[in-house]
């Protein structure tokens, strides 16, 4: 695996950065409901939506190719990308009206919010943007959970515990409770396993969540932590 | 965390939120979600200065996951946990969080 940081001066940690690249390489491949190129062009218009709407971003360039996409989804991925906080129900199912399935639309939120994230890290730090890998062939997987139900969200999740069964148990391990955001996108569990993971890097792993202690660096307190991550939402008019 | 701090400047400015160097950490924030990238260039040394290196990094990953995540939650539509729901109920309405269009997803209307 190359390295994303390397020509870095800060002290990026090695774990962080080896989420962000498996989440780059991810962008590339098949997924459950879209193919490599696909997945490829998905991340490169969301990227593309948010240099046009101005968030700059070192060293852009554009790449996307015109792949064909469902006709619903270029309007998902400016949405997700640009202005999430407008995001309703009507919009939800105005987008399935469009023909999009609900776990074509899970697999969208996930790869534009992960590809957000890695480039809000960059642009946060100054980094030159980390160009897209070449796609690689292969057909999605089409795994849909048998036990996804609709229970705390617009979309179909994966219940905790017993009632989640044995793909509950391969998303979540033996956790009977886990907090609605990393469930969020478990009806596609590729999605929710990457988002889970960033979450654990950037932020603060589920054992650790309510250490008011943990702190990763000396230099950066957990009410800091908090403080940055309570401003960000409310920026992006999370109720979360 | 052993102390208190001021919620309301997390949407307020003028309110100190009592986080040790905590405007600097909100202007930084605020830098990284507008579309100025001289700002985030020029908040990003005044982090540097104040916290170091290693802190400005986990700042910025910070910033970078709830980017992410308030992405996947305001478009999967997600309510906050029942138990959270209370326990929140005294400082939303202040903060103004009632009225954002995702509130709906868990207080209905």
């Amino acid at each position: 695996m190359s390295s994303l940081y390397n020509h870095s001066l800060l002290p990026i940690r090695l774990d962080l950065e080896a989420a962000h690249t498996t989440a780059m390489a991810s962008f590339s491949n098949a997924g459950t409901w879209f193919n490599g190129a696909e997945r490829k062009e998905i991340v490169a218009l969301a990227r593309r939506a948010r240099h046009r709407q101005g968030f700059e971003l070192t060293g852009f360039e554009d790449e996307v190719r015109d792949i064909p996409l469902p006709s619903a989804v270029a309007e998902l991925i400016r949405q997700v990308a640009c202005d999430s906080e407008k995001i309703d129900k009507d919009f939800f199912e105005s987008v399935q009206s469009e023909g999009l399935s609900v776990e074509q639309y899970v697999e969208v939120v996930g790869l534009v919010s992960r590809a957000v994230g890695i480039d809000t890290f960059g642009r946060a730090l100054g980094l030159p943007m980390n160009a897209l890998n070449n796609s690689h062939p292969g057909k999605p997987s089409g795994d849909r959970p048998e036990s996804a139900v609709v229970e705390h969200a617009w979309v179909p999740t994966l219940p905790s515990g017993k009632k989640g069964g044995k793909e509950a148990a391969a998303l979540y391990g033996d956790a009977d409770f886990v907090a609605n955001i990393y469930s969020a996108l478990s009806l596609v569990p590729q999605e929710a396993s990457l988002v889970m993971e960033m979450g654990r890097v950037q932020y603060v792993g589920r054992n650790d969540f309510m250490n008011f202690e943990f702190r990763r660096s000396e230099q950066f307190s957990r009410a800091q932590l908090e403080l940055v991550a309570a401003r960000i939402s409310a920026l992006n008019n999370c109720f979360y | 965390m052993g102390k208190d701090f001021n919620l309301g400047g997390v949407v307020d400015p003028t309110v100190d939120t009592e986080v040790e160097h905590g405007k600097a950490l909100l202007a930084y924030a605020d830098a990284i979600y507008a579309n100025d990238s001289i700002a985030v260039a020029e908040k990003r040394e005044q982090v540097l200065k104040k916290i170091g290196p290693s802190g400005l990094v986990e700042a910025a990953a910070t910033a970078a996951n709830f980017s992410m995540l308030d992405r996947v939650a305001n478009a999967a539509g997600i309510q906050i946990e029942a138990m959270a729901v209370g326990q929140t109920e005294d400082f939303r309405a202040d903060l103004g969080i009632n009225d954002y269009v995702s509130a709906a997803n868990t207080l209905g209307g």
